[in-house]
Order: C-alpha cells, then sequence, then structure tokens
C-alpha cells in the first residue's frame, strides 16, 4: 500500500515536470523583426568549452553595443550554428526547404555563381562600392585577392559574397618535420665528414636549440629529395642505435598520395586530380610524368623500408598523421605534423622522445627521380596555407527587406585596422571595458588579447598562444568576414619556432584550381562533368596508386604504366580537360601584383 | 508464431528450468556436458562486457599514458583520473542535455506507445479497413522520401525549433504498431467478447481488458523505444539545431567529441581531452544501463508473452 | 506476427459501407495513425522523384530537371557496382546464416543452465552491447583489430596468425567475417530474448516423457526442443532476410578503406562514396535508396513466401 503510494507521488511527479518541460519547450519562437536583426548561419561554432551561443563571442558583443551607418542603427545577429558532423545536413535542409538564413557562410556552397542564378543570393555590388570604402581599398591594392571576390555574371564582374581577406601568407597549423636531434646525434657533416654539435641552451625553453648542422645541399635546411634521403640514412643509424625495430623513417599521407598535391607536386608540379600547368594548360595529374617520378620515389622508399608500410591502412581519423601514436612515442624521423610538435614540445621523457628536438622543413625538390622535367621544380599545388583569402559570406533572398546597408557598413568596419585587429586577435582593455564582457578575464587573459609594441607592431597575448587553438579563435570573430592581420601582428613565437613554421609556407599554390576562379565561375554542367570525372578517377588512383608504391606492379614498367593511364583514361579526363580549359584561359589563380 | 500460440500456459524461466533439467540421474557425461555449457556461456558473457570494460578503463585513465597505452585496459593506464569527467561535466549544457533526453525519451515513449497501442488494436479487430492499413504501414517500413521532404513536412506543421519535432514524428512506427496488434490478437477471444457484452465500448475494452494482457509485449516496445530515443540525434540536429537549449544529450556528446578532436593542434595539449572520446561513451550508456536491470524482468515476461502468443 | 489463418477464413464477406456501420468505432481508431502516417511518411514521399531527376538542391523538387532513369544507368554501369553487388549478396547471405545462428545457440544453452542466478547474470551481462551506439562499435572494432589491438594479439600470439591490421586485409572473406562478428557481438544477447522465450513454453511433459524413454539432452534438444521453436526462428529468419539487403551497412564507412574496397564495399558505401564524394549527388543516392528498398521489399515477400509455404508461419 505504502509502495503503492510512492510510487504514485513519484509517478505525479514525473508527469509534472516532464509537462513543464514540454511547455518549456514547445512555444514557437517568435524573433524581433526589426531590420536590422539578421540571422547567420555559420558552418562551425566556437569550442563548446568556451562558449556554446556564437552571440556570446566578445567581439560579436562589442560590436553589437555600437551602432552603425547614419541612422545609428544597431545590429542584432542570431547565430545558425549546426552540431559538429551535421553541417552539409544542415545545410541541405535549409536550401531544400528554403529556410535561408540571412546571411550564409559559403564554405559549403552550390558556389557563388549558381546560388545567384537560383536567386537564392543577392547581388552585392552596389552596396559594396557604397558601403565598404575598407573593403574596397584592400581590394584595389591586392589584384591577387581581388579576383576572388567577384563573381563574372555574363560579363559583368559582381560582388555576390564578402570574403575574409589576409594582408600576407598566414602561417599554417601543420607540415613536414622532422627529428633534427638525430641529425646531430647521427649525422655528420656532408662535406668535412665532422660529426655535428648541437644542443638546447635553456632546459626549459623547447625552442632554444642550437646546432651547425648542414645539409647536402648547402643549407641548414633541407630542400631538396636528396637531402631528405641524406636524413633517412642517418635516421636509419638512430634506430639501429636505440633498438627500435619495426621503425620507419617518413610516415605519409593515406593512401599513399594527396589528391590535393602536398608532395606529389614537389615532382615536377601537379597533383593527381586536374591542375593548371605552367603554360597555362589544364592536366590531369596522375598521368603525368611528375605522377610517375612521385610513385616511383614513393615505391624507392617503401622498398628501402624508410616508408610507413601500413600508409594506406587506416589507424586514425586524423587524415594528416596516420601513425601518431609512434610519432609520438618518438620512433619516426620525419612525417607531416602539427605545430603542437614543434621543438622540444613531444618530450615526454621516456625512452625515444628524451632530448627530442622536431623541426619544420619545406617541401622538397625532386632531384633524384623520373625525367628531367620532372627536376628542379618548385611545387605549385599546395593545399594549406595556400591562399591570401578565405570564407565567403553571401547576403541571401531573406534579407532583401532588411537593412543591408547598415549591416554592411559594420562589416566593413572589420576591414580598418581596428576593426581587423579585434576579428583577428580579439578585444583590447578598453574595448573590454566598453563591451563589459568578462571573457578574457575568466580564460585568463585580463590584459586584452594583444599589447601594442614599441615597432608599432602587435603582441599576441601569452595566455592564447600557449593555450590550445580553441582559445584563440574563441577570443576573436573568426566567424565573420575581415582582414586578417598577418603582417603587423607578432604571434610572440621564438625564433625557431617561427621559421619552421615559415619554412610550411614558402611555396603557395599556383596550379591548383579547386576553390580558385577557375572553378567559382564554372557553369552548373562544367562543374558536374568534372566533379563527376573527379570522384571516379580519384576512386580509382585511390584503389591502385598503393600497387605500384608496395611494389605489386612495377612503376618501371611502361607496359603497367600504361595499363594505368589507360584505366584512368576510360573516366574520360580528357573531355573534362577541354571543358575546364576556357575557364582556365580566362580567369587566373593567383594574379601577382604588378 | 501462432502455431506455438496452441500452447496454453506462459512459463516463466524459474518454470522453465524444471522442464528441463527434471532429471533426477545425471550421467557423468552430463556432467561435463554441464560443465561445458557453463564455460561457454561465461565465456559469451565475459566477452560482451570486456570491450565495455576497456572503454571505462580508459575513461578513468591519465591521458597520455592512455594514448600511447596499446592493448586491453583491465584496469586504468597510468594514476586514476577523472578528468575526461570533468572536462565533459564542467559545462552545465551536458545537464540540461540529459534533462532534454528525459523529456524526449519519456515523452515520445509515451505518445509513441499510446498511438501504437489503438492502432494495434485497430488492427487486430477483424474490419476491412485492417488491410489497406497494414500495406500502408509496411510501406513506410521500406520507402522513405529523405530528410529534406521531412523537414518540409514538419516545417509546415510550425514544429521546426521545437520540442514536438522530437516528440511526434520518431515516437513510433510500423513494426511497432504490426507488434501491438500481434499482442491483442494473442488476448483470449472470450475476454474481448465478455467486456463488449457487458457493454464496454471499444476504448474501455481496450485499456481496461486487452491493454493489461497485451502488457507484455507492450514492455518490448516501450523498451525498444526507450534505447531508440535515447541514443538519437540526428533527429535534434536537424530540427532544434538553433535551439541549443533543446538539445539532447546525445548531441550535446557529439559536439564535445569533435571540439575536442583537434586538442593535439594546440602547444601544451591538454591530455584529458583524449579522455573526453571515452567518457562520453561512458556518461551517455550508463544511465540506461543501470536503469535497464529494472526493465529486465517485465522484459522477459514480455518477450516470453510475444514469443509465445504473438 | 503471424496472421492467424483461421481468422481470416472465417471472416464474413460483408461490404464497406456495413462493416463501416458495425465497426465504426474502430475506424476512428484507425485514424490518428492513419493521419500520422499519411503525413509524417507519405507526403515526404514526394522526394523520390529525385531518383528520376539530375536533382539540385537550388532548383528543388519541382525545378529540377527530369532524366528518367539515367540515375539508375549510371548506378549500375559504375566499374565497382558488381563488386559491390557480390560484396552485399556475400555478407547478406553470412549475416542469415552465420549471424543468424548464434543467438539461437546461445538461447539453447541459456536454457540448460540450472544456477538461476549465473544465468541471469550472463543474460544481462549478454544484453549490454545493444545499447552501445554504432560508432562506438565501430572505433572499439578499429581499436581491437588494429596491429597492436588486444584481439590481434591475441590472434597471432596464441593462434600464430600473422601479426596485422585485420581491417586492411582484403583477403576473402576476412572482412566479411569480422562484420559479420561485430553484429553477432552487439546482438548476441538481445536476439536471443525471442528464442529464450520460445524455448520456455515447451511443454515439460514432453522432456519428462522423452527422458523416461531413454532420450538423452542431445536427442531431447533436436527432436523437442529445436521443432518447438522452429516458427519463432522462421519469423526471425523472414525478418532478417527482408531487412538484410537495406539496412545496416552504414558502419562500413567507418570500417573500410580503398585497399579493402574489393571486399567491403557495399551498394549502400559504393552509393554514399558517389554521392557524398566529390560533389554531392542526391539523385544518385535516391536511385539507389529505392533499388535498395525495391530489393528489400522482393526479399521480404519472397521470404515470407517461401516460409509460410513450408513451415506455415510466416510474418505477415
Amino acid at each position: 500500500m505504502k509502495l503503492k503510494t510512492t510510487k504514485k507521488i513519484v509517478s505525479a511527479a514525473m508527469c509534472g515536470a516532464l509537462a513543464t518541460g514540454l511547455l518549456a519547450g514547445c512555444g514557437a519562437g517568435g524573433g524581433s523583426s526589426s531590420d536590422t536583426s539578421y540571422t547567420m548561419w555559420i558552418y562551425q561554432g566556437a569550442d563548446s568549452q568556451y562558449y556554446t551561443e556564437y552571440s556570446d563571442n566578445p567581439v560579436y558583443q562589442y560590436l553589437a553595443s555600437k551602432t552603425w551607418g547614419e541612422e545609428e542603427k544597431t545590429i542584432d545577429i542570431n547565430f545558425w550554428v549546426p552540431a559538429s558532423g551535421t553541417a552539409s545536413d544542415s545545410y541541405s535542409t535549409m536550401m531544400g526547404s528554403g529556410d535561408y538564413p540571412d546571411i550564409l557562410d559559403m564554405s559549403i556552397s552550390d558556389g557563388e555563381k549558381l546560388m545567384y542564378e537560383q536567386g537564392i543570393i543577392l547581388d552585392l555590388t552596389d552596396y559594396v562600392q557604397e558601403y565598404m570604402p575598407n573593403y574596397m581599398a584592400y581590394l584595389e591594392a591586392h589584384p591577387e585577392v581581388a579576383v576572388y571576390a567577384t563573381t563574372d555574371i555574363d560579363g559583368e564582374e559582381k560582388y555576390l559574397s564578402i570574403i575574409t581577406v589576409n594582408d600576407d601568407y598566414p602561417f599554417t597549423y601543420c607540415g613536414y618535420q622532422y627529428r633534427r636531434d638525430w641529425i646531430v646525434k647521427y649525422g655528420t657533416n656532408p662535406q668535412t665528414g665532422e660529426p655535428f654539435t648541437g644542443g638546447y641552451t635553456d632546459e626549459n625553453d623547447p625552442d632554444s636549440w642550437e646546432d651547425d648542422v648542414v645539409f647536402p645541399s648547402g643549407g641548414t635546411d633541407p630542400v631538396y629529395i636528396s637531402d631528405w634521403e641524406w636524413m633517412f640514412e642517418i635516421f636509419e643509424k638512430a634506430y639501429d642505435d636505440l633498438g627500435i625495430d619495426d621503425s620507419y623513417c617518413i610516415s605519409v599521407y593515406y593512401p599513399g598520395y594527396t589528391w590535393t598535391g602536398d608532395l606529389v607536386s614537389c615532382f615536377g608540379g601537379g597533383n593527381f586530380a586536374f591542375y593548371e600547368d605552367a603554360d597555362g594548360q589544364i592536366q590531369y595529374g596522375a598521368v603525368t610524368d611528375s605522377a610517375r617520378a612521385y610513385l616511383e620515389c614513393m615505391n624507392t622508399w617503401y622498398e628501402n623500408g624508410w616508408l610507413d608500410p601500413s600508409f594506406n591502412e587506416r589507424t586514425s581519423d586524423m587524415f594528416y598523421a596516420i601513425d601518431d601514436t609512434s610519432v609520438r612515442q618518438g620512433k619516426v624521423g620525419m612525417w607531416c605534423g602539427m605545430q603542437s610538435e614543434l621543438g622540444g614540445r613531444m618530450d615526454a621523457g621516456d625512452e625515444y622522445t628524451s632530448g627530442i628536438y622536431v623541426a619544420g622543413c619545406e617541401l622538397p625538390i625532386n632531384d633524384i627521380y623520373g625525367t628531367d622535367a620532372c627536376k628542379n621544380v618548385e611545387p605549385n599545388c599546395i593545399m594549406t596555407g595556400q591562399g591570401l583569402n578565405g570564407t565567403g559570406y553571401a547576403l541571401t533572398s531573406a534579407a532583401e527587406d532588411k537593412d543591408i546597408p547598415t549591416l554592411l557598413t559594420m562589416i566593413d568596419y572589420l576591414y580598418s585596422e581596428e576593426g581587423a585587429l579585434m576579428a583577428t586577435l580579439g578585444l583590447n582593455p578598453e574595448q573590454m571595458e566598453e563591451t563589459g564582457t568578462t571573457f578574457y578575464s575568466d580564460n585568463g587573459i585580463p590584459d586584452g588579447a594583444y599589447t601594442v609594441q614599441d615597432d608599432g607592431t602587435y603582441l599576441l597575448a601569452d595566455a592564447v598562444r600557449n593555450d590550445s587553438g580553441g582559445l584563440w579563435s574563441a577570443a576573436s570573430l573568426e566567424k565573420f568576414p575581415h582582414l586578417q592581420m598577418v603582417a603587423n601582428v607578432d604571434y610572440g613565437y621564438a625564433d625557431t619556432y617561427e621559421h619552421s613554421m615559415e619554412l610550411w609556407v614558402k611555396y603557395h599554390n599556383t596550379a591548383q584550381i579547386n576553390g580558385t576562379p577557375v572553378t567559382t565561375n564554372m557553369e552548373q554542367d562544367v562543374s558536374d562533368t568534372m566533379s563527376n570525372a573527379q570522384s571516379r578517377l580519384m576512386e580509382y588512383t585511390d584503389m591502385n596508386a598503393v600497387d605500384f608504391i608496395k611494389g605489386n606492379k612495377d612503376i618501371n614498367s611502361d607496359a603497367d604504366w600504361e595499363t594505368w593511364c589507360k584505366a584512368l583514361a576510360k573516366y574520360d579526363y580528357q573531355g573534362a580537360i577541354e571543358e575546364i580549359q576556357p575557364y582556365a584561359d580566362k580567369y587566373e589563380i593567383n594574379p601577382t601584383v604588378e | 508464431m501462432s502455431v506455438i500460440s496452441r500452447k496454453k500456459k506462459v512459463r516463466t524461466p524459474a518454470e522453465e528450468e524444471t522442464s528441463l533439467n527434471m532429471v533426477e540421474h545425471k550421467s557423468v557425461v552430463d556432467h561435463i556436458a554441464d560443465v561445458i555449457i557453463y564455460v561457454i556461456v561465461a565465456l559469451i558473457a565475459f566477452v560482451c562486457v570486456i570491450p565495455m570494460w576497456h572503454v571505462l578503463m580508459i575513461s578513468l585513465s591519465d591521458g597520455r599514458a592512455a594514448m600511447a597505452y596499446e592493448g586491453l585496459a583491465w584496469k586504468w593506464i597510468g594514476n586514476f583520473n577523472l578528468g575526461g569527467y570533468e572536462l565533459i561535466f564542467q559545462d552545465s549544457s551536458i545537464i540540461s542535455g540529459y534533462a532534454n533526453t528525459l523529456i524526449y525519451t519519456i515523452g515520445a515513449t509515451a505518445i509513441g506507445f499510446i498511438l501504437s497501442a489503438v492502432t494495434g488494436y485497430a488492427l487486430s479487430r477483424e474490419t476491412k479497413l485492417k488491410t489497406p492499413v497494414s500495406l500502408i504501414l509496411m510501406a513506410t517500413m521500406l520507402f522513405s522520401g529523405g530528410m529534406v521532404p521531412t523537414y518540409m513536412v514538419i516545417k509546415a506543421l510550425g514544429w521546426v525549433g521545437t520540442r514536438w519535432a522530437l516528440l511526434i514524428p520518431g515516437c513510433t512506427n510500423a513494426m511497432f504498431m504490426i507488434m501491438m496488434m500481434n499482442a491483442f490478437n494473442s488476448v483470449p477471444k472470450e475476454m474481448y467478447e465478455a467486456a463488449r457484452i457487458d457493454g464496454a465500448g471499444h476504448l474501455r475494452t481496450m485499456w481496461q481488458v486487452m491493454l493489461p494482457q497485451a502488457m507484455n509485449l507492450g514492455f518490448v516496445i516501450i523498451l525498444n523505444s526507450v534505447v531508440g530515443q535515447w541514443n538519437s540525434w540526428l533527429p535534434a540536429s536537424i530540427y532544434v539545431t538553433n535551439k541549443k537549449d533543446l538539445w539532447p544529450l546525445q548531441l550535446w556528446i557529439r559536439q564535445i567529441t569533435a571540439d575536442s578532436e583537434n586538442f593535439l593542434r594546440s602547444s601544451n595539449p591538454d591530455y584529458n581531452r583524449y579522455l573526453i572520446e571515452y567518457a562520453v561513451i561512458v556518461a551517455a550508456t550508463l544511465p540506461i544501463l543501470l536503469a535497464f536491470p529494472f526493465f529486465q524482468n517485465k522484459l522477459e515476461k514480455g518477450v516470453i508473452a510475444g514469443g509465445v502468443k504473438g | 506476427m503471424a496472421k492467424n489463418k483461421a481468422a481470416v477464413l472465417k471472416a464474413p464477406k460483408v461490404t464497406w459501407k456495413q462493416d463501416f456501420r458495425r465497426n465504426w468505432p474502430v475506424y476512428c481508431m484507425f485514424i490518428p495513425a492513419v493521419v500520422f502516417m499519411i503525413v509524417l511518411h507519405f507526403i515526404p514521399m514526394f522526394g523520390i522523384v529525385m531518383a528520376f531527376q539530375n536533382f539540385s538542391i537550388s532548383k528543388g523538387y519541382f525545378g529540377s530537371e527530369f532524366v528518367g532513369l539515367k540515375n539508375f544507368v549510371d548506378l549500375f554501369t559504375g566499374d565497382q557496382f558488381p563488386i559491390a553487388l557480390r560484396n552485399t549478396i556475400c555478407i547478406a547471405l553470412l549475416k542469415n546464416t552465420l549471424g543468424f545462428i548464434p543467438p539461437i545457440i546461445f538461447a539453447l544453452l541459456l536454457s540448460m543452465i540450472e544456477n538461476k542466478r549465473f544465468k541471469r547474470i550472463c543474460q544481462t551481462m549478454s544484453y549490454l552491447p545493444n545499447f552501445v551506439a554504432a560508432v562506438v562499435v565501430a572505433s572499439l572494432v578499429q581499436e581491437f583489430l588494429d596491429q597492436d589491438g588486444p584481439l590481434t594479439m591475441l590472434l597471432t600470439n596464441v593462434f600464430g596468425l600473422e601479426n596485422q591490421n585485420w581491417l586492411a586485409n582484403n583477403h576473402i572473406p576476412i572482412f566479411w567475417i569480422i562484420y559479420i562478428l561485430m553484429g553477432v557481438w552487439q546482438g548476441i544477447g538481445w536476439g536471443s530474448i525471442m528464442y529464450v522465450a520460445a524455448i520456455s513454453t515447451v511443454s515439460g511433459d514432453l522432456h519428462e516423457a522423452a527422458a523416461i524413454d531413454g532420450a538423452n539432452r542431445w536427442q531431447r534438444l533436436t527432436k523437442i526442443t529445436l521443432p518447438c521453436i522452429m516458427p519463432t526462428i522462421m519469423m526471425m529468419f523472414v525478418l532478417g532476410v527482408g531487412l538484410s539487403f537495406s539496412t545496416g551497412y552504414d558502419s562500413i564507412i567507418l570500417l573500410y578503406m580503398p585497399s579493402t574496397y574489393n571486399v567491403a564495399d557495399t551498394v549502400y558505401t559504393y552509393t554514399y562514396r558517389t554521392a557524398f564524394g566529390a560533389a554531392t549527388n542526391y539523385s544518385l543516392s535516391a536511385a539507389s535508396g529505392l533499388f535498395q528498398s525495391v530489393v528489400g521489399t522482393v526479399l521480404l515477400i519472397g521470404s515470407n513466401w517461401i516460409s509460410r509455404k513450408t513451415t506455415e508461419s510466416s510474418l505477415f
């Protein structure tokens, strides 16, 4: 009896709680209808460790506390942020159902051209020219960026989206790096035969490394493939000495190459997809001599035991470092890794990582494999850190009746020095006080995101630099179109650390056409042809490149190579090339400043 | 199942033991066989649990050590560490996630069960509408219009961004309705007729006379629905994306896991973030595992009833 | 879930009007479900037209160009399609044989255990994997079968097999077996519930009589228990066959890699890649979905028919 009563009370209480909960969330949310309140869809929000609603972003709050435009209106933005991993679902439901946000992040989209022709996004040309003087001034000064800002509609250059721009090549967070401490310990000077000397000058500073290493090519950094192979031989000595048996020298991308081109384009240029060669001709990369030279090199490395033998087995979801475990244990000499692994940061005091010093290096230039045309050519297809422009943001037809001038006036502020600094780094103490945000003090940056140095450059706050990448993007306004300050900002990196990162962005993309005006101006059917051909070609190369690398097929045999080329020709890359070529003739990938 | 439905009585597992093992004198062979059977069953049970034990132990380990560790974790690796859980629960959103999940799980299961029961009852009556409706149900099991058309319908109903989108559309399915039909079919005809003669209407007959009899299989449906709702995140990611206060637990968990994936990019990585991946599995699965034994009794009875009579 | 044949036979022949007059309250009870199904399932089915269009998200369902059966032609003529189809059929076959039997065996073993407490604990433990999300299961499989994974270690050290990443092995039928065993691990306990139930209904008198006649345990198992639970087995089998072609391939996406496409690629994954790889092709994925639904329907109806003919028990 008693039990029954309890049961009844409990169930009644539960029903009550349930009903309250239900009522709380079931009403349709009514938004404010002011013409300066906008909705904005962004691909990804900030790390949920810092805030879950993007409107809590401190820089956005600063902007929202100000008035903009001649009529001095305040702006209110309601952010739509899909949960991680559901961005493309969210995008397709939005587009399919006509539920457009006012402001749309174009990072996954059908492209400005098509969406404009469908009437989804607005032509901003008049607005941009009238209300965005800073943006226009920047584009005029930088024609190499300006080509990305407009879209060709029936011969007219229209501003359909506003793009984030950089004032210099930004650092990238990953690239090739190697165990320089092993070179010092086990290598000898290629000219004199003397052993190298070097080490840390300050035990507690992971970047305080000094040495006298010279590479066979003569410099203090590896430049050529021959320098790399010289290093591999030294690594082998290290493995023998340390008694690491299941060792290899370099971990490469799965499944043996990247179709975007890093490392592949070191062998005469190009990638395993469509690219534009130095003469302005569109090529399909996987059948070229450079691809063959690349595969020959990989095959040699594989046979020599230098290449990770399980390079094509996915052991981790991280695409850039397939063998994270071995790398972190200090058992690998060279790998494509992250900035967090540079210097002595991986030293865990255990068997193989004590005294570790990791240095970054640029992509190598081939001087060994393939025909002469494949040698001594600078890499030209680079995925990471390739460009001066970033994500575009468009206004959709939903924003037609909103106050566009005021919005664009506010966005233009982010292209002025003051605004750009704020969007790139975060708020300074005065701005923090004006906004009343506690974000910075809550996260250990009480003195603001940056300080101004004597030489006029801006120094990023220590806590931001040392914390995970998430804090920086949470403290700044990464998800808005803005001018990303690179030139005048001092990130506070140590010289060796910064040097490594500079090497990673030494070469720039001049050949890869994806995401450049060549593809963004394509008619729908051309881009369909290209992507259909590309996905079928990729499937074939994904499955079969490994045979050449592992020696199941002989890369030096013309018959085997012909089989490969013929199989690929079946997917009609030639037809696709012919359709792409006119666009390559018309648009430039990376025009240089006169 | 109609064939075995001729058996008169439902036996509980306890009764069943007496039925199968009533032979008093066991030979040596029998004893050996017994031992082998016990060992195999124990082994299967062990294999079922061990990967989860591994996850639990890793989630309690030291992050860096766990990352380098290879093999099965019998106990935590390195020092005992709750860092992964701290990272998850430092955010109050996960608590609201638990509350929302509870609302969706209980709400959708209740609504769905009522709908399945009413339909199942109607299907179990001999009417001419029975066949067409069954066909409709079958069709929905096999064909689907896809995500976007469904979204457009739900939007037209005005449910996007509200809890209704998570409570109604996925609350039941053709399978559950057909199972309920079988449950009602298994109730002896005499009971139905007696109730009708007493002048009870269909709703009352169903609710007061038939449902208690059919409840055993009903529990199976409820449990399946509870598990399904508990683990569901896709509808939420589509319909309440922009209302974080309506997010269920599983969506928060996906968010937190994805956010922590790139922790190694940081120049001094917080290795506890490696544990998040494991800790969230525990955090999301443990409540339902702990609740399960309470259901088990009813469940077993239910399945037995379903298996026998359905 | 079987329909009672006798009941169907004796159903009186009445007109719709008469039936409605007599049973209108029951008709009313159908309303919620019919509304539910029509609104939330049938209206969205207009989306299927996409399979016959060159669908563009911005043009929508009504503006996209109709291309007839082109998407199906594209699907069936893809180089990888025959391999994907073969793998799907093989995995489905294994699922309905190798993957189908363990829960039955487990149930039979459980029924022979006398110690109630032991039995209960084992049963509860075996249910647990059912509650784990599929993504988690897939990542566990990856972790355990990796070159240095616990299971690989076991196979190498105890059974002397070559140390390798088993998921990267592209020899038939390694991947298939891994995939089937993954399903078995997840479903052995949950799947056995039905059989445990069916076994429990086998009359004790039958066993008693058989035991008196000198039948041993094995004989009683094959002669009494198995025939008695056959209808349940058949019913589960029909369901399994019906669903085996179209569902349950999602986690392959997490487990395969280009070098194992030749054994791991299925119709579902093949479409997933072509549809969402380089450029999203919604039409192709809709066409493939429709193809799988149709095959699934045929299988379900076919296996149901066979089951009805051979064992007189059927799902519908």
